[in-house]
């Protein structure tokens, strides 16, 4: 049995301690934020929040969570609303399939955890791990930007 | 025993300090701070030049904050440090210094009102750049955007939270007078050294530092400490396993990759991003100096070193029946965390080549695998995630020991838990 | 964008997708064969004549639309809604989409092509008109009073004089079921209250915030995951294996074996990964060493034997002096992968009644439906297929076979839904990729060096191996006890055409032949991929014309305009050019510009892109400093769409050029994943800026692919201003450049 909090509330959840964490958010947890894309730590789409540090949640073992707090895309949202920097996204249109957009939030919300004002090339720098195929780059950076700027 | 160094080294300090206040620094005239004074254009972009030469930006700029507007944290063994304004700010900035004051605080350490100025600013080495570039600097600053921020107060212990003693600091380890060209050799290498030594403040990281946090004289550049990560020896010192060449030492410094070095990582990815801004020559004239002044480079070794790296990579792995049972659990973690990009078509350049594996301690490592890799602005794809979260400290002292045997022939890390640790309770 | 709109999105898309699993009103099918003397109905309309086949009205206040087109990321649902909400007169908030599902929607082909808004676009603006059109018939019927003198609000509809009556009032029932007439004039671009406006995306918010969107986050009660074993290499054969340890472990509900098809299926997803490592393990396999390897694909294509030459072009110039001057160059693309970022997933459920129901993201979901059928050997009646959204595709990627093998895992567990999800190295050695070309172009010249005679020959493994109806070219179906064999390939005709798309010049020169040498030995699995052949041969025609214009001394955008007649296609090349600044561009140090041009497929959107380089000669490192593009698409629905469309083909094509190649040695494909096969990251994308050209009252022209020739030529110009020398072998990689420039 393995507790930890996910998006505020507690969770106990009993499977093997060395399952992905990306696979228990997933198919036992009933989150759809953080995807699957390369299982490999690569692309990014799996990250979620760990103490408010982004993690790639493919290649995290359950175990390592223990006790500790995860956030995930569904967990940035305030009510059910988008949260500002959700928001950011949705008003500058920052996708094309929109698979990498999870990854991209959160890890953009670490970015600014730690750097409220960031630069476009700071912007740029703290998603270089993060892929995009569509090419909707130059949007996600304008929706962090606006973010920051929203405050 | 620690402690009583630290002790001894207060007293020295405020000995020499004593005396020191006794030729304590005037105030000089502050200038007025409208009309903004006028430069001409190539002094003002020599002095940007030289500006991202010395990475000035690097500690006077807080991340997300406006450029040069100070309040950037140095952690040093004597407690933080906060760097200042030096926008042309009247108030909270260097607004009102003139060029003399300017000047005086790059030689001296003295700022305009005469108080002493924390060596973690490094005038020990500024004291070696020459009066026109030190105006060309001063006319690059006087030219920002002024930025009212009001610096931070140090959060430092007794006594060196006392500022005149650092007067005494001064006068036992400052050498004044600019740098003077070696005849013997050729204008480019004068000039490498020049900023090897001056602005670039090489050494102040890759030097060893006393108890008192002065670079050791006869020691410099044979490597020291920054931020938890040791700098290795560069120039005559250097030891990297795949000896540099100009090439490769070149691509270092201005890309923050090489393929057989690796990436510029912890503190020194800033020092990479300045240098991706300057004159591509004078970064071949710092490389002219360091290279020869490194020892003479055996091809032979070289190659093997390589193929060395490249075999414990790519084929080999671990040597057979080696691992202890620390490093046989390392070797887990390392095929499920590691070996997904670090393998044979993923990576570029072997683990084995690259100073974090054969540092005298694991500390660039634990740092690299648990906060990951932000990569220079020259080699944007060369990032890697952070692991801290994903790892447990005994998977990340599994894992550097692991990796310790298996890409180096050096002896054993022993202090992993205790770097492992002073990581996590550093965040 | 000034005038984007935000409205209430998140509506439209209930219903659709996932939700629509319990939507399942059944529909007859529409698509016969019209009569011969029935009227010509735009777009898809023409094969699915019934309004009712579009167009629901509903008694909760809605209308729901039907399209058989279905949603890539590319904006196809919002850009159709709008043009719905504006002919049907409703507010844009009350429409629920349904597309994509064989069992409900109108059979629209294959997602592809760029075909969704010149085929469904019109069909759906059409069958909109009439049912407003049947919808005022009614009222007037009702109301007693001339439909003429009629205005409609939201659905509500008021006579002249006063009396209103609404839709929900009037039809619920089978006023819709009628043929449309292709009599009703579709509204004037003047009228339109959504067309020609950047509505947001209505996909969008619910990805933003963790709501279900795509194929991936569907998780129905009892499902299992499965995990197919593919053979180390392409034609390997399985000897042998034993089963017995691998249904022994942990969470393994079954393993499947026909002929040299390997499967799990397990609990947990997490074990079926476990277990299918193991089961590939305990596999033992017949493998042969059959590939040409990476580096030796060029020679490769020049030396295979072509199934057939096909005269793409013949147009020798009508006599006139011989030229003075003749030159040559051979340009190379290798492979190129569609390269998802989810790796490609479905989920497939057997039911009581043998009916098997696919939740895919395929583009083809009627045609994947009837290949599907056909290896499971059962009635197309038996299988169902139904789009929801997956990750970006950009062609023909791995969601067909996903569906194929979810189906045939589901025909072994009864009752229960089976997931499938490949690996990544499971997408990347297997997806079918975009195919290696050999572009050969020559030229005869003038004396001031303007062409009087073009060729160019195109080397090309086939760009199509879609299901088409035909197991064969589904991936596991080619490994079963009976196995399909892959039927060989087709290159379309005129005037979409395939490996020879884009292979006819739009300039107008005195001469042009255009022989495509088309080689159906395929060394690597291949099949469409984001412009198919027009990438490779936009790339070959506009590096050969900027050769061309550089050898004559001429500017390569005047060089350009003296041959290029069509007036659409001039402005772009001016527009592109002007909004680059290309007229006062300073040459320096290390810098370079370069242009390129294509009319997608010569009969789709207009696109110009002009960008600039710098080039460090050190370290062979390209870093594109700006793009610019223009982008004529006719008619424009949604601006904001177009250029999402027409920035992210410039990243990927960017991608493409500066670092894509598919490795491969003699016996399989070594770029397994993305540190195996890099794409291009944030800090080396620069700024974009895209010009629209908009033509209100013009055709609908498809946008998704127009960018991708013109970007890649573009950039290879540049290096060559930057550089003074020719980079011909694609991808642009430092190494590459370096030895290049030091050559």
């Amino acid at each position: 049995m393995i507790a930890f909090k996910l998006n505020e509330k507690d969770v106990r959840i009993d499977v093997p301690a060395t399952a992905p964490l990306l696979a228990v958010l997933s198919n036992d947890l009933g989150i759809n934020g953080a995807k699957f894309g390369c299982g490999k730590s690569q692309c990014g789409a799996c990250a979620v929040l760990v103490d408010g540090e982004p993690v790639r949640s493919c290649a995290t073992q359950l175990s390592a969570v223990s006790g500790r707090s995860v956030t995930t895309l569904e967990g940035l949202t305030q009510n059910g609303k988008p949260s500002k920097l959700q928001q950011a996204f949705i008003d500058e249109q920052a996708a094309q399939c929109g698979y990498c957009a999870s990854g991209m939030i959160i890890q953009a919300q670490a970015l600014l955890d730690r750097n409220p004002n960031p630069s476009d090339s700071e912007v740029r720098t703290a998603l270089n791990g993060n892929l995009c195929r569509c090419g909707a780059h130059n949007r996600i950076v304008r929706a962090v930007l606006r973010a920051a700027k929203e405050g | 025993m620690r402690l009583l160094i630290i002790f001894a080294a207060a007293l020295t300090l405020l000995a020499a300090g004593l005396f020191a206040y006794a030729l304590r620094h005037a105030e000089l005239p502050a200038r007025s701070a409208l009309p903004r004074p006028v430069f001409p254009a190539d002094l003002v972009q020599r002095g940007e030049k030289l500006a991202a030469l010395g990475a000035c930006a690097a500690c006077h700029t807080r991340p997300g904050a406006p450029p040069y507007s100070g309040g950037h944290g140095l952690h040093t063994p004597f407690g933080v440090i906060y760097s200042t304004n030096i926008t042309p700010e009247a108030e909270t900035g260097i607004g009102l210094w003139g060029e003399d004051a300017f000047i005086r605080a790059m030689r001296e350490g003295v700022d305009r009102r005469g108080g002493m100025l924390y060596p973690a600013f490094p005038y020990d080495h500024y004291a070696k750049v020459n009066n026109t570039d030190l105006k060309a600097l001063y006319a690059y600053f006087s030219t920002r955007q002024p930025v009212r921020a009001q610096a931070k107060t140090n959060e430092l212990s007794f006594p060196f939270n006392v500022r005149p003693l650092l007067a005494g600091w001064s006068l036992l380890f400052l050498e004044n007078g600019p740098y003077k060209p070696d005849p013997s050799k050729s204008a480019k290498w004068n000039e490498g050294a020049y900023y090897v030594e001056g602005l670039g403040h090489c050494g102040a990281c890759h030097s060893p530092r006393n108890a008192l946090g002065a670079v050791k004289g006869d020691a410099r550049l044979t490597g020291g400490e920054a931020d938890g990560w040791h700098a290795p020896g560069i120039g005559a010192h250097a030891k990297a396993p795949a000896t540099w060449t100009r090439d490769s030492l070149t691509n270092y410094l201005i890309d923050g990759w090489d393929e057989n070095h690796g990436v510029a990582a912890g503190p020194m990815t800033a020092v990479v991003n300045h240098l991706a801004r300057i004159d591509e020559s004078m970064v071949e004239a710092m490389v002219e100096y360091l290279i020869d002044t490194q020892p003479k480079p055996d091809t032979s070794e070289r190659a093997k070193m390589i193929q060395f790296a490249r075999d414990r990579e790519f084929s080999a792995g671990a040597p057979a029946g080696t691992l202890g049972e620390s490093e046989s659990r390392g070797e887990a973690v390392f095929a499920r965390a590691c070996a997904n990009c670090h393998k044979r078509g993923g990576q570029t350049t072997p683990l084995a080549l690259g100073a974090a594996m054969n540092a005298p301690h694991p500390g660039n490592l634990i740092s690299i695998v648990m906060n990951g890799v932000q990569p220079p602005t020259g080699a944007p794809e060369k990032t890697m995630p952070r692991f801290a979260q994903s790892l447990k400290d005994d998977d990340l002292i599994d894992l550097t020991a692991y990796m310790r045997k298996r890409f180096t022939q050096k002896p054993a890390w022993t202090d992993a838990p205790q770097r492992v640790k002073e990581m996590r309770t550093a965040r | 964008m000034d005038d984007r709109m935000n409205v209430n999105r998140r509506s439209l898309l209930k219903g659709a997708g996932y939700v629509a699993l319990a939507f399942a009103i059944p529909l007859e099918s529409s698509a016969q064969s019209p009569a011969v003397e029935k009227p010509r109905l735009p777009g898809s309309l023409q094969n699915n004549r019934n309004i009712s086949a579009w167009i629901r009205i509903n008694a909760d206040k809605t209308v729901t639309l039907l399209i058989g087109k279905v949603e890539l990321g590319q904006g196809i649902l919002t850009a159709v809604a709008q043009i719905c909400a504006d002919e049907l007169d409703i507010d844009f908030e009350r429409l629920v989409l349904i597309s994509g599902d064989t069992l409900q929607t109108p059979n629209e082909g294959t997602t592809a092509g760029s075909f969704s808004m010149p085929q469904c676009g019109p069909a759906v603006r059409q069958a909109s008109a009439e049912a407003r059109k049947i919808m005022l018939d009614l009222a007037a019927e009702k109301l007693g009073k001339p439909a003429d003198g009629m205005t409609v609000k939201d659905g509500t509809i008021t006579a002249a004089g006063g009396g209103s009556v609404t839709y929900w009032d009037l039809s619920l029932g089978k006023a819709l079921e009628r043929e449309a007439t292709g009599q009703v004039k579709p509204k004037p671009a003047s009228e339109h209250r959504y067309v020609g406006k950047s509505v947001g995306r209505i996909d969008i918010p619910a990805k933003m915030i963790g709501e279900v969107a795509f194929v991936h986050e569907m998780r129905p009660k009892g499902m299992l995951y499965g995990q197919v074993v593919r053979p180390p290499t392409y034609k390997a054969k399985l000897a042998s294996v034993d089963l017995a340890p691998i249904e022994k472990m942990a969470g393994v509900v079954k393993v499947v074996r026909n002929g040299s098809f390997l499967a799990v299926i397990a609990q947990r997803d997490e074990q079926s990964i476990i277990a299918a490592k193991a089961l590939f393990d305990a596999a033992k396999w017949d493998v042969e060493k059959a590939l040409p390897g990476a580096d030796g694909m060029q020679d490769w294509l020049l030396n295979a034997k072509p199934a057939r030459k096909i005269e793409t072009m013949k147009k020798p110039r009508a006599g006139g002096d011989p030229a003075v001057k003749t030159v040559e160059a051979m340009y190379y693309r290798p492979y190129h992968m569609h390269a998802s970022i989810g790796t490609s997933c479905a989920i497939a459920t057997l039911d009581p009644d043998g009916v098997t129901t696919i939740q895919t993201h395929s583009q083809s979901v009627f045609e994947t439906r009837q290949a599907i059928a056909r290896m499971l050997g059962v009635d197309l009646a038996k299988v169902r297929c139904q789009h929801v959204q997956g990750a970006g595709c950009y062609g023909h990627n791995m969601a067909d076979d996903a569906a194929a093998d979810a189906a045939l895992l589901a025909q072994a567990m009864p009752g229960r839904p089976v997931r499938i999800q490949y690996t990544r190295e499971g997408e990347h050695r297997w997806e079918p990729y975009g195919s290696a070309m050999v572009l050969k172009a020559k030229a005869g010249l003038d004396k001031d060096g303007n062409v009087l005679d073009w060729d160019l020959d195109i080397y090309s493994t086939p760009h199509g191996t879609r299901p088409g109806g035909q197991p064969g070219n589904l991936l596991s179906a080619r490994y079963l006890e009976k196995p399909f064999a892959p039927p060989t390939p087709g290159n379309n005709g005129a005037p979409n055409y395939a490996a020879d798309r884009n292979g006819i010049a739009l300039y107008d020169f005195p001469g042009q032949n255009v022989l495509t040498h088309f080689i159906t030995d395929m060394p690597l699995r291949v099949s469409s991929t984001r412009g198919l052949g027009a990438y490779g041969n936009v790339f070959a025609i506009e590096s050969f014309i900027d050769e061309l214009a550089r050898a004559a001394n001429v500017d390569p955008v005047e060089y350009r305009l003296r041959f290029l007649k069509d007036e659409r296609a001039r402005d772009a090349v001016q527009k592109a050019a002007d909004a680059f600044g290309w007229s006062k561009w300073q040459k320096r140090e290390g810098r370079g510009r370069g242009i390129g041009f294509a009319r997608y497929k010569n009969t789709a959107g207009y696109c110009a892109v002009a960008l600039e380089v710098e080039v460090n000669r050190r370290n062979g490192r390209i870093r594109v400093l700006r793009a610019v593009a223009s982008a004529d698409s006719g008619h424009i629905v949604n601006p904001d769409g177009v250029i999402n469309q027409i920035e992210g083909g410039l990243i990927q094509s960017l991608s493409w050029t500066l670092k894509e190649e598919v490795k491969f040695d003699d016996t399989r494909v070594t770029s397994d994943d993305w540190a195996s096969y890099p794409i291009l990251t944030f800090s080396e994308v620069p700024p974009i800026e895209v010009v629209l050209i908009d033509r209100p009252g013009t055709p609908f022209l498809g946008t998704g692919e127009a960018s991708q020739g013109p970007t890649g030529a573009a950039l290879a110009n540049a290096v060559h201003d930057a550089t003074g020398v020719r980079f011909r072998r694609l991808p642009l990689t430092p190494d590459r450049v370096r030895a290049g420039l030091s050559a």
